[in-house]
């Protein structure tokens, strides 16, 4: 039938590819003929099937009959064949034989019942009945109204014939039905022929939509993006393969569940809301969402989507961006750490660019300053900064990126910043410089040391207290030092104490034991620092006490050992202690040494050095250490030099120990020197070796040098005295040597048996004897008040024949190395008698 | 005091004295006196021990010549054994040594002459 045919696939042509849209027209179709068949055909068919039986039941059954209802039932039975054909072929014209066939069917039924009934109005319904036939060639389901208008009207007829009202009445109704009828089919033909021409494009258009249909399904196909179609009750409908490849679901497992399904949980909610915005007409562009995989992996999906509201269905395109996202996430993760990190770094880190614009302001930045982040964003940097910086920085700035000499970068600087509420406060500011391309920026590293300076400060304060007690006891330490160095007569010192520290672990001491003798101390704790200074002080007084006039220096060390041991022990200290007792007008010297290794004796006339050792161990080792005492004398010019180990132990920039040969040779080269002038040399030697070098024990240096001196005395010029004058003589020039003592005796003799036997012969009177002692000999100085003696009246004697006299003159010369004989001086006459120790 | 002076009994006409201690102008009027006694007792022949001798001076010495001079007066002589080293450098000085004799031992002094 004609009505099946109308094309409704043109609707569909917006969405959908090519078989939906043919399955779509299918549907369509199959729906409208099965429509057209139902009430119609059935309709029909009971209104045939009524109008056989009615003919039946009034004209009896007869040839007339059984023709008239063989008629009905082919007509209907060729009907139902017309309906199945178009049903399995929708060419509508295969419509028109039928339509025909029950054409000519009703028209031969009206010349059936004119001949059998020869009934006038029968035949007068008739002729209506074929006038409304006449338009089933046009209009077939016009020609169904009528039809049943006039049948229904032929029964009425039949029923009701006898009533002449009726049959005009019966008249009006049928004519009016059939003009109803006209009209629309009027109306109607005009639509079928746009219905027509609208089948005829269709089909004249149906090659060129199948290859576009096709072209779609490639595109479909192939699309690497997921395209689909979805109904809003929540079910894919069709699928690219880009969705088995993204998802690795075949389409049957997608279509078979809502795809909401398989969103991830935290997307449903979204998703649905999404839906329902398609639904209600919204195009969706951009919406993520994530679905799982077939291997349980979440994709990352982005979709734009459109939906064709009246169908119900949803356009959308899928785009995988899965590993977008997770690189986005990786980056993002990596600014949240970065972020976390600066907001977590106890120091402020600041960025600037080159215009001094802070780019990034961290949390601790914004706690050490007291600015929001937000509050210094954009601004310069100078807001941080107090004057000069204030007014200065943008000139740092340039001058760096003029000269590229970096002033702090890299170099971290204490500078001051100025906090949000005005307080100016020390900061630690390393600044470090990022290249980019076409511009600098500046990350600056702060460090709020409020608290460190003030510490430091503290810690300052606090150490120049201690500083100060430190200097206080340095200077009673020194005040215990003697303030002068001893003067008899004979000896001349010099000492020196350089603590390595503010207090020194040596000491030394000189004790006035007599006006002719002097007690040296020299004495080392084993330690450096405060506890050996104490100990320096407790030994000091414990040998003042000790040291006497008539005590040997081993019983004040014995006695200073013992007292000292146990305070010694208990400080786990140990000291080496050097007493000497010298006695000024002898040259003698006493010592005892616990432990104290260093002291040289420089002899004048040999130069030669000879080391004074030990006479026992250090003290605080042994309790009873006995110790010994030893002698030797000292010439005019002798050296004696006591030092620390601070000397010896000196180190100098390349590890060398400065030695005892040093110290010699400094010695040997000073031999004129005074005690001082050596002392000072010892010092500045060692000061030149270590230099560069921090002094690391406690030097000090005792120089004691023997000096020329002058021993004299007066006897009565007789010869009863005569011994004891040249005893007294040679006693002094035994200094010197034995030999040299003799000699000198032997011309003194000679000298004072002169004097007496010749200058006072009988006279009383007496000699006045000098001696001086010098480093070089021996001087010896006579004055007597008797008569002058002329020395040139005496020559030499005659060597060659033996005299009884005569000789001591020429003794006297050949044995000295000066003679001299002035007689009549002040004090008397006057013999100098010079012999030189080293036989010059 | 400060000199010992030991004379021995003259053997086969010898004398020998032993001298000890400081020879100076206080002892020499000792020696002296000693030497001028053997001669005059006619001993010509003197030997001085002088080994105990600690100190001579010029005094000491011309007590020794003069014993020398007068042995030499009889054609005798006066021979010195012993000397310190000190002692003998006295002689040296005076060129006296020139004029003595000097022995290492008494007995072979004795036997010189």
């Amino acid at each position: 039938m004609t009505e099946e045919i109308t094309p409704s696939f043109h609707d569909d042509q917006q969405g959908g590819h090519a078989s939906e849209i043919k399955a779509e027209i299918a549907l369509s179709l199959n729906r409208t003929a099965w429509e057209s068949i139902s009430p119609v055909s059935i309709t029909l068919a009971i209104l045939y099937t009524l109008f056989t039986v009615g003919h039946i039941l009034l004209l009896l059954p007869g040839i007339k009959t059984i023709m008239v209802s063989l008629a009905a039932g082919t007509a209907i039975v060729l009907f139902g064949i017309g309906t199945l054909v178009k049903r399995a072929n929708y060419r509508p014209l295969i419509t028109y034989p039928v339509m025909f066939t029950v054409f000519v069917l009703a028209v031969a039924n009206s010349l059936l019942h004119l001949f059998l009934t020869n009934d006038i109005l029968q035949t007068t319904n008739l002729i209506l009945v074929i006038f409304g036939i006449g338009y089933f060639v046009l209009s077939t389901p016009w020609y169904f109204i009528s039809l049943t208008i006039s049948t229904v009207s032929w029964i009425l007829f039949v029923l009701k014939l006898d009533e002449p009202g009726n049959v005009i009445h019966f008249g009006i109704a049928v004519f009016s039905a059939n003009l109803i009828s006209l009209v629309f089919h009027l109306v109607r033909k005009r639509n079928l022929e746009e219905g027509e021409k609208l089948r005829l494009l269709s089909e004249s258009q149906w090659v060129e939509i199948e290859q576009a249909q096709e072209e779609r399904d490639r595109f479909f196909n192939l699309s690497i993006d997921m395209l689909c179609v979805a109904s809003f009750d929540g079910y894919f409908k069709h699928l690219s393969p880009a969705f088995e490849k993204v998802l690795g679901y075949s389409d049957q497992d997608l279509l078979e569940k809502p795809f909401v399904e398989l969103v991830h949980p935290e997307d449903k909610d979204a998703t649905l809301d999404v839906v329902n915005n398609l639904a209600s007409g919204s195009t969706i562009i951009a919406f993520e969402n994530r679905y799982r995989a077939n291997d349980g992996s979440y994709k990352w999906i982005l979709w734009n989507a459109a939906a064709f509201v009246e169908a119900g269905l949803i356009y959308a395109i899928g785009h995988d961006i899965t590993a977008k996202k997770e690189s986005l996430f990786a980056l993002e993760e990596r600014e949240q750490s970065m972020q976390a990190i600066l907001n977590t770094t106890v120091d402020g880190i600041i960025v600037i660019n080159e215009l001094g614009i802070i780019q990034s302001f961290n949390r601790s930045a914004s706690s050490i300053f007291g600015y929001a982040e937000e509050e210094v964003i954009g601004n310069n940097i100078r807001m941080l900064m107090p004057e000069p910086y204030h007014g200065e920085h943008d000139g740092y700035v340039s001058a760096y990126l003029d000269t590229r000499q970096p002033k702090i970068i890299g170099i971290g600087r204490e500078v001051r910043g100025i906090r949000k509420n005005g307080e100016i406060f020390p900061l630690a500011l390393a600044v470090s410089n990022v290249e980019l391309p076409g511009r600098t920026l500046f990350t600056g590293i702060i460090r709020d040391i409020t608290e460190r300076k003030r510490a430091e400060e503290a810690l300052n304060a606090a150490r120049q207290r201690l500083q100060q007690e430190i200097d206080l006891a340095a200077d009673i330490q020194t005040s215990v030092l003697p303030r002068e160095l001893p003067t008899i007569a004979g000896f001349e010192f010099s000492a020196r104490n350089l603590p390595a520290r503010f207090l020194s672990g040596d000491f030394y001491d000189f004790i006035r034991l007599d006006e002719n003798t002097v007690q040296v101390v020299l004495g080392d704790i084993a330690g450096k620092g405060i506890p050996a200074a104490l100990m320096t002080l407790s030994s000091r007084s414990v040998i003042r006490n000790e040291s006497t006039s008539d005590a040997y220096v081993v019983d004040v060390l014995n006695e200073v050992s013992r007292q000292q041991y146990q305070d010694l022990s208990r400080a786990e200290l140990f000291v080496t202690l050097f007493l000497a007792r010298l006695e000024g007008h002898t040259g003698q010297v006493w010592y005892a040494s616990a432990g104290h290794g260093e002291a040289l004796l420089w002899r004048h006339l040999e130069n030669d050095v000879i080391p004074i050792s030990a006479t026992g161990l250090p003290l605080g080792i042994f309790p009873d250490e006995q110790y010994e005492e030893t002698n030797f004398s000292m010439r005019p010019g002798d050296i004696c030099i006591i030092f620390s180990d601070g000397i010896t132990d000196a180190v100098n920039l390349d590890s060398e120990f400065f030695g005892i040969d040093r110290l010699v040779s400094i010695i040997q080269g000073c031999a004129q020197f005074t005690a001082d002038e050596l002392l000072n040399a010892v010092v500045q030697a060692i000061d030149d070796f270590s230099r560069g070098v921090d002094q690391e024990d406690d030097i000090t240096v005792i120089v004691a040098k023997a000096l020329p001196r002058q021993v004299s005395f007066e006897l009565p010029a007789t010869l009863e005295h005569l011994d004891q004058i040249v005893a007294a003589i040679n006693h002094n020039a035994a200094l010197y040597s034995d030999d040299f003592a003799y000699e000198v005796e032997l011309a003194s003799s000679e000298a004072v048996t002169n004097i007496i036997e010749h200058a006072y012969r009988e006279k009383q009177g007496t000699i006045r004897v000098e001696m001086t002692l010098n480093q070089d000999g021996f001087q010896l100085d006579l004055f007597d008040e008797g008569e002058p003696f002329d020395v040139t009246a005496t020559p030499d004697p005659n060597f060659d024949t033996p005299q009884e006299s005569g000789y001591g003159i020429s003794i006297m010369r050949q044995i000295m190395d000066e003679m001299l004989y002035e007689p009549g001086t002040e004090r008397g006459n006057h013999w100098r008698l010079v012999k030189f120790a080293n036989g010059g | 005091m400060d000199l010992t002076i030991i004379e021995t009994k003259p053997i086969d006409g010898v004398a020998v004295l032993i001298v000890a201690g400081r020879l100076n102008v206080i002892s020499a009027g000792e020696l002296k006196d000693k030497l001028k006694a053997l001669v005059a007792d006619g001993v010509y022949q003197i030997v001085l021990e002088l080994a105990g001798v600690t100190f001579i001076d010029s005094s000491g010495l011309s007590a020794i010549v003069l014993g020398l001079k007068s042995t030499r007066v009889h054609e005798g002589a006066l021979k010195l054994v012993g000397l310190r080293p000190t002692t003998k450098k006295v002689f040296e000085l005076t060129r006296l040594d020139r004029v003595f004799e000097f022995y290492e031992n008494t007995d072979e002094a004795i036997g010189s002459f």
